[in-house]
């Protein structure tokens, strides 16, 4: 627990930052390069399997950074015990609730 | 006075005397009265002198006035307070450099025993926690521990901290877990044998620190490098640890 917590933690923050960049910018291009420029260009290509695998990943990537920066700002300022927990299982619980929501979005699509 | 600026002083022919105005910020736990801050004036001073030498003059005037000095030179680390706002020594802090009236404040965010003087026993604390001497397994060799001119060369700029607590008491994440975050002097200190190449314990070293306080509370927001007064960098130690666990969870 400890590993994770602390240089665990830092190495998945940095790691995801990077892929959200990598990703954000790659599908920014292929987006704004669609043709014809339409929704239905746009949900063809992240229908593609790889591409949607890609996109889900984004999105486990996203969640997962958002969860060691809010766990950061907690830990930095919420100091009563119950409180910070209570607001960690918040958080832990609208990010999986996040996930589990663009989960169906990504398989349905 | 009122805007003395070194600029100007370099300018000037010579030091000149001054008046000036001082707002110190004084507790005294036996009295009845909370904390507040008393003026003072002190003439015949010059651009020159150092804080230090105004405050022994403000301490002739006013021998209740409580704050810790000893070697009055930079190395011993007993008069850091807050000046104008920002960490340094009393000791090496030119008059000149100082806008009016000086507010002097104790280090912020550790607990005020009288006057200026803080009670550093937490910062102590933490650095007798990172185990600041070297452990090696083998005994004492008859002569010294070799090390080559590069490995020496790693412990520039981390062996030179004199403990003035000036970074820790101007970080922020200090302030918010002063208990449980080591703090950008202890850490510094866990550099300097993490880093040095005759010492043994590294593993150990970097497991202690490898929790969600001792060392990831910085978020590298380096305002220990700005008030160093040693002129020192933890934020860059404080990396060179976590690229060493990094590269030993690899």
């Amino acid at each position: 627990m400890s590993g994770f917590s602390g240089m665990g933690a830092w190495l998945l923050q940095r790691l995801t930052a990077v892929y959200l960049v990598v990703f954000t910018v790659w599908a920014g291009i292929r987006l704004a390069l669609a043709d014809p420029w339409s929704y239905a260009a746009w949900s063809g290509w992240l229908g593609e399997p790889v591409n949607a695998a890609l996109a889900w990943l984004f999105g486990v990537s996203l969640l997962a950074h958002a969860w060691v920066g809010g766990r950061d700002v907690l830990i930095d300022y919420i100091h009563p015990l119950g409180l910070r927990l209570a607001l960690l299982s918040l958080l832990a619980g609208w990010l999986l609730g996040s996930g589990l929501v663009f989960t169906a979005l990504v398989v349905s699509a | 006075m009122a805007d003395w600026q070194p600029l100007r002083f370099m300018q000037a022919p010579g030091p000149k005397a001054g008046r000036m105005r001082f707002s110190v910020y004084r507790f005294d736990p036996e009295g009845d009265a909370g904390p507040g801050t008393q003026e003072y004036v002190l003439d015949d001073l010059t651009p020159d002198m150092m804080l230090l030498d105004a405050l022994l003059r403000i301490k002739e005037q006013d021998e209740t006035l409580g704050f810790r000095r000893s070697c009055g030179e930079g190395v011993c680390g007993s008069d850091a307070m807050n000046i104008n706002g920002r960490n340094g020594l009393a000791c090496i802090t030119r008059l000149g450099e100082l806008v009016e009236p000086v507010k002097l404040r104790p280090l912020p965010g550790i607990p005020v025993i009288r006057d200026l003087i803080v009670d550093m026993d937490n910062f102590y604390r933490q650095y007798r926690e990172v185990e600041p001497w070297l452990q090696a397994r083998e005994a004492q060799p008859e002569v010294e521990r070799f090390q080559l001119p590069e490995e020496r060369e790693r412990l520039d700029g981390l062996y030179e901290c004199i403990l003035c607590g000036c970074c820790s008491a101007a970080c922020p994440s200090y302030w918010w877990n002063p208990d449980r975050f080591l703090g950008p002097a202890a850490l510094l200190q866990a550099a300097r044998f993490i880093e040095d190449s005759r010492d043994e314990a590294c593993d150990k070293r970097l497991d202690q620190l490898d929790d969600a306080y001792k060392l990831f509370r910085c978020h590298s927001i380096m305002n220990c490098v700005d008030v160093c007064p040693k002129g020192l960098n933890p934020t860059e130690a404080i990396e060179r640890i976590r690229k060493r666990m990094l590269r030993n969870s690899t």
